[in-house]
C-alpha cells in the first residue's frame, strides 16, 4: 500500500525551515533530523495500520477441529487450576502469618500490657517510619527526625 | 410610578419644558413574555371512575400524563397512558407487593374478589362468549369449509392446498398399488385384511423416513392401528372378546408383514432380510470388492475400466443390505472417478498419452506438477 | 470391594486413572480408536479425523505446540484426578461420593469430547451414559444453560403457572413427542401450537433426571391438563385432565415413556383425551406435569372428576412433588371434527367471535 501526500505551498512554508522558497521553486535542503526513531519500514507499517479499521486488526478467530478444541479447553483449564493452586497456597501462607501475629500479640497482652500498649501505639501521623531509612555513606548530622509528626492527629 | 413623579417634578420646576427624561430603575421588564402568557385549557385529567364503581369493558377509568397509575388486572393502557377496563367489573385502586413503588388500577370481576390476586393463586377469568346455535352460521365464511370455519390463510390458498392434497393422495395411491402388487407376490400365507396391511406398510415406511429406527418404526405404525381399533370398539361398544380377537388378527397380520417385508436404504419395498443376513451379505460384498481391486502381485489398489463395470454390478443390490452411509462410503472407496496416487498411477515423465496435473500441495506449500497416465482417470475428464 | 481397592492402589502408583477402564465405565472414554489417538497421543499425520473431507484435513493446521502443552496439562490434571480417586476410597456418603466422582472426571478430555459432540437428548449410553455422575452433571449444566430457562419463560408468559400449579422448581428435563398419529419424529418446543391431527393419539414422554436418586424405587406421575375448557354456567374456565399416568419407573438412560412400558392396570389414571378445541375460543394450553411420587398410588382408590379437575388438590392429596413440565397449545382447525369422530365425542360448539 502506498500513501501519497499532497504537499501544498503553505505546508512547506510551515514545516521545513531548511527549505528554500524562491521564485515559486522549492529546493529541498538537507535533512538534519530523523523523524522519530522508527525505521522507514516500521513507519510504513504503522501508517498502514493506522489506516485500517479496528475490526481488521483483531486477531482472527481460531478455527479448531473438534480434537484441538478439546485440547485447547483442557490446557486453559489446567492453567487456571494451576494458578488457583498458587493463589490458594499464597493465601494460606498469609493466613498463617496473620494468625501467628495475632497470637503473639495476644500473648504480649497477657505478659505485659505496657509493652502491648507501646506496640499498638498509633503511628499513622509519623511521616517516615524508621524502617524506611536507607544507610548512606554520608549521613546527615541529625540522622533521623524521631519526633517528627505530621500534625494530623 | 417613579416615572410619573419624575415628570411631575419637572412640571413644577419649569412649566414650559415638557421634555421627558428617562429614568433608570433597578428592575427592568424582561423580554419574551409573549410565549409565557399563553395558557392551554385544562386537559381534564384525573380519575373518571372511582374505587368500587362498576364499569363495562372499554370504559375509561383514568386519564393521566405518564404512568401515575399502572394498569393492573383486566385493564389496558392507551398510548397517552389512559387506563381503561377490558372486562366488566368493579374498579379497584391497589398496591402490589411485587412492585412496591407502583400504584395500580384494576378491575375485579366480582365485588368480593379483592385485588391484587395473591401471586401463586390462579387468575380469575371470564369466558364471555355465547354459543351460536347450529343453523345460524353466517354462510359466506363457512360455505367453503362445508359447515366448518377455515382460517384466512386456508381461504386465500384454497387452490394451492387442494392441489397439494391431490398430489399427496395420488402419490399415496401409487405407492399403495405398488405395495399391493409386491405383497400379493411375496407374502405366501393370506392376510386377513389386506387394506390395513397396505396402510400399515405406508405408515411403517413414513416412520422409517422420519428417522425412527426399525423397532420404533414397526411399533409406532402398529400402535396406530391398535389404538384405532380400540377406539372403534369403544364407539361401537364391542365386548372384550371381539376386541381381543380383532387385535389378535391384526397382530398376526403385522407380524407376518414384519417377517416378510422390509425397506431398503432408499425406502423402496423389498423382501425381508434379517440383520444377521445383512451383515453376512455386507461382508461378502466387501470381500468381493477387495478381490476385484487388489493387485495380487503388489497388494495395491488397482482399478481398470473393466473391473469398474463389475463393481457397479456388485452395487446394484447393495441398497438392500447396507445403510445409506455405508453404501455411500463403499462407493466412494471403490468407485473412484480418479485413482489414488501411487507409484503405478503417477508417471515419472510426461509422455504422449499422459495428463499433466498442477495443484497446490498443502504440506509443502508449493504448486506441484505431475503427469498421470490416462488410465488413472476412469471417468472422462 | 477387595479387587477394587487392589486396582486403585496399583493404579495410584502410576497415576494413570483416566486410561484405566478396569473399574471405570467404558463411556468415560472416546469410543472411536482413531479419535482417541488423535486427542491423547498427538495429532495424526493425516490430520484430525473429525474433519471428513481429505482436502480439508490436509489443509488444516493445528496450533503450534498444542500437543506438547496438552500432554503437560493432561498429566497435571490426571494426577489431581488420581488423588481424588484415592480420597474416594475413604468416603462412604453416596452424595459426597458422587460429587467427588464428578470432580475427578470433569476435566477428562475424553468425557468432554463425548459430551460436547454427541446427541444429549437421544443419548447413546455407550457414549453419554447418564448413570455416570459426571455426565449427569454436564447434562444438568447444559439443560440449565438454555432449555430450563426457555421452559420457565414459556410457563410464565403463558400463565401455566399459577393457573395450574402455583410454581415449579424444575429438576428434570421433560420432552414430549407424538409419534403414533402422524409418525413425526420431533420433540416439541415448549409452547408450540400443534395441529389437532398430530395430537390425536397419545404422546410419548421422555423425562431426564439429573439428580442422584434411587432409580429402582422412585415412581413418577405424569398429568396432562387443559385449564382452558369453557365453563358456561359460571361464565369462566375449568380444568380438564387429558391424560393421567402414575407409578411409572424411569432409568437414567432408558427414560422414554411410551405405550410399551405403561402397565394398563396400575398406571393409567385417565385415558388419553385428545385436544379438540371448539370454534372461536382461541388457543388452549396443554400442560404436562411430571411429579415424583412419595409412594405408589393405588389407582382404584382415586376419585377424580376429569372434567373439573383440581390439580393442586390432587398433587397435595397424593403427596406429589412437581419436578418438570412441558407445554403445547392447540386451536380449532379442520381436523377437529375428524378427531371428535374418532373418539366418539359430541360435535363441537360454535361460539361468538367477539366477547361481551
Amino acid at each position: 500500500m502506498t500513501v501519497s501526500i499532497q504537499v501544498t505551498r503553505k505546508m512547506i512554508m510551515q514545516t521545513s525551515p531548511k527549505g528554500l522558497y524562491a521564485g515559486g521553486m522549492f529546493v529541498r535542503g538537507k535533512k538534519t533530523k530523523t523523524k522519530g526513531s522508527l525505521s522507514p519500514m516500521t513507519q510504513r507499517v504503522v501508517t498502514q495500520l493506522s489506516v485500517m479499521s479496528a475490526g481488521r486488526k483483531q486477531p482472527k478467530m481460531l478455527k479448531l477441529s473438534k480434537e484441538d478444541l478439546v485440547k485447547h479447553q483442557l490446557i486453559q483449564k489446567s492453567w487456571a487450576i494451576y494458578n488457583a493452586d498458587l493463589r490458594a497456597k499464597r493465601d494460606a501462607d498469609l493466613e498463617k502469618q496473620y494468625c501467628s501475629l495475632r497470637d503473639a500479640m495476644a500473648t504480649l497482652q497477657e505478659i505485659s500490657p505496657e509493652l502491648y500498649k507501646i506496640a499498638n501505639a498509633d503511628e499513622s501521623d509519623r511521616k517516615f517510619p524508621l524502617e524506611m531509612k536507607v544507610p548512606t555513606d554520608y549521613p546527615p548530622n541529625k540522622v533521623w527526625q524521631y519526633e517528627f509528626r505530621s500534625g494530623k492527629n | 410610578m417613579s416615572l410619573f413623579t419624575g415628570i411631575k417634578g419637572l412640571q413644577g420646576k419649569n412649566f414650559a419644558c415638557n421634555v421627558l427624561v428617562q429614568v433608570r430603575n433597578s428592575t427592568k421588564k424582561a423580554a419574551g413574555s409573549r410565549t409565557s402568557m399563553k395558557d392551554s385549557a385544562g386537559r381534564r385529567l384525573g380519575p373518571k371512575k372511582y374505587e368500587g364503581q362498576t364499569v363495562r369493558s372499554g370504559e375509561i377509568i383514568m386519564r393521566q400524563r405518564g404512568t401515575k397509575f399502572f394498569p393492573g388486572e383486566n385493564v389496558g393502557i392507551g398510548k397517552d397512558h389512559t387506563i381503561f377496563a377490558t372486562e366488566p367489573g368493579v374498579v379497584r385502586y391497589y398496591l402490589d407487593p411485587f412492585h412496591p413503588k407502583r400504584k395500580f388500577i384494576g378491575v375485579s370481576l366480582k365485588r368480593d374478589v379483592p385485588l391484587p390476586i395473591p401471586h401463586f393463586e390462579p387468575s380469575v377469568r371470564r369466558f364471555g362468549r355465547q354459543i351460536i346455535p347450529d343453523g345460524s352460521r353466517s354462510q359466506e365464511i363457512y360455505e367453503i369449509g362445508k359447515g366448518e370455519s377455515k382460517s384466512r390463510f386456508q381461504i386465500a390458498n384454497q387452490s394451492k392446498i387442494l392441489k397439494e392434497l391431490e398430489y399427496r393422495e395420488t402419490k399415496r395411491a401409487q405407492l399403495s398399488k405398488e405395495f399391493n402388487d409386491f405383497v400379493s407376490k411375496t407374502v405366501k400365507s393370506p392376510l386377513s385384511d389386506s387394506d390395513t396391511a397396505i396402510k400399515y406398510l405406508l405408515r411403517y415406511r413414513s416412520c422409517l423416513r422420519n428417522g425412527f429406527n426399525l423397532n420404533d418404526s414397526q411399533f409406532n405404525a402398529k400402535q396406530y392401528f391398535i389404538l384405532q381399533t380400540e377406539l372403534l370398539a369403544k364407539r361401537e361398544k364391542w365386548d372384550s372378546a371381539k376386541l381381543s380377537d380383532t387385535l389378535e388378527t391384526l397382530n398376526k397380520d403385522i407380524e407376518l408383514l414384519n417377517s416378510s417385508i422390509g425397506f431398503d436404504n432408499k425406502h423402496q419395498i423389498m423382501e425381508f432380510i434379517s440383520e444377521s443376513d445383512k451383515k453376512q451379505m455386507k461382508n461378502h460384498l466387501i470381500e468381493e470388492l477387495k478381490k476385484l481391486t487388489l493387485d495380487s502381485s503388489n497388494s495395491d489398489f488397482k482399478l481398470t475400466k473393466k473391473s469398474r463395470e463389475e463393481i457397479k454390478k456388485l452395487f446394484v443390490n447393495a441398497s438392500k443390505f447396507l445403510t445409506l452411509s455405508e453404501e455411500v462410503h463403499l462407493r466412494r472407496q471403490y468407485l473412484k472417478p480418479v485413482l489414488p496416487e501411487n507409484k503405478f498411477t503417477v508417471s515419472e515423465k510426461p509422455s504422449k498419452g499422459s495428463v499433466v496435473v498442477r495443484r497446490f500441495n498443502y504440506e509443502k506449500h508449493e504448486v506441484t506438477t505431475m503427469s498421470r497416465p490416462k488410465e488413472a482417470f476412469l471417468n472422462r475428464l | 470391594m477387595l479387587s477394587r481397592s487392589f486396582h486403585t492402589s496399583r493404579l495410584l502408583k502410576n497415576g494413570k486413572v483416566w486410561s484405566n477402564f478396569a473399574f471405570r465405565s467404558k463411556s468415560l472414554g472416546i469410543n472411536s480408536d482413531v479419535v482417541k489417538k488423535a486427542v491423547l497421543d498427538g495429532m495424526l499425520a493425516s490430520g484430525p479425523p473429525s474433519i471428513k473431507r481429505k482436502f480439508n484435513r490436509t489443509k488444516y493446521n493445528s496450533p503450534e505446540n498444542i500437543d506438547s502443552m496438552f500432554k503437560l496439562s493432561y498429566d497435571f490434571l490426571q494426577n489431581k484426578a488420581a488423588a481424588l480417586y484415592e480420597e474416594l476410597e475413604k468416603i462412604k456418603d453416596p452424595t459426597l461420593k458422587d460429587d467427588l466422582l464428578v470432580k475427578a472426571e470433569i476435566n477428562n478430555p475424553e468425557v468432554q469430547y463425548n459430551f460436547e459432540f454427541h446427541d444429549k437428548i437421544d443419548n447413546d449410553p455407550a457414549i453419554i451414559d447418564y448413570e455416570q455422575p459426571v455426565y449427569r452433571y454436564l447434562g444438568r449444566e447444559n439443560w440449565k444453560s438454555y432449555r430450563q430457562m426457555l421452559l420457565m419463560q414459556r410457563l410464565e408468559t403463558l400463565k401455566a403457572i399459577p393457573d395450574t400449579l402455583p410454581t415449579l422448581e424444575p429438576k428434570a428435563d421433560v420432552h414430549v413427542k407424538f409419534p403414533y398419529s402422524t409418525g413425526i419424529n420431533k420433540w416439541i418446543n415448549s409452547g408450540e401450537t400443534l395441529s389437532t391431527l398430530a395430537t390425536s393419539l397419545p404422546p410419548v414422554f421422555k423425562v431426564q433426571e439429573y439428580d442422584s436418586i434411587n432409580v429402582d424405587k422412585q415412581l413418577y406421575t405424569i398429568l396432562v391438563v387443559n385449564p382452558d375448557v369453557p365453563d358456561l354456567i359460571n361464565d369462566t374456565y375449568c380444568t380438564c385432565l387429558n391424560y393421567g399416568l402414575t407409578n411409572l419407573k424411569l432409568k437414567y438412560n432408558d427414560n422414554i415413556i411410551d405405550l410399551r412400558n405403561i402397565e394398563k392396570e396400575h398406571s393409567i389414571i385417565a385415558d388419553y383425551l385428545p385436544p379438540v378445541p371448539e370454534e372461536n375460543i382461541g388457543l388452549q394450553r396443554f400442560i404436562v406435569w411430571v411429579f415424583r411420587n412419595k409412594e405408589s398410588i393405588n389407582i382404584n382408590n382415586l376419585d377424580i372428576d376429569r372434567n373439573n379437575f383440581n390439580i393442586r388438590k390432587f398433587a397435595k392429596d397424593n403427596e406429589l412433588e412437581a419436578i418438570g413440565s412441558e407445554i403445547w397449545r392447540s386451536e380449532f382447525d379442520s381436523n377437529v371434527s375428524k378427531v371428535r369422530e374418532m373418539y366418539g365425542l359430541p360435535k363441537g360448539r360454535l361460539f361468538t367471535k367477539t366477547r361481551n
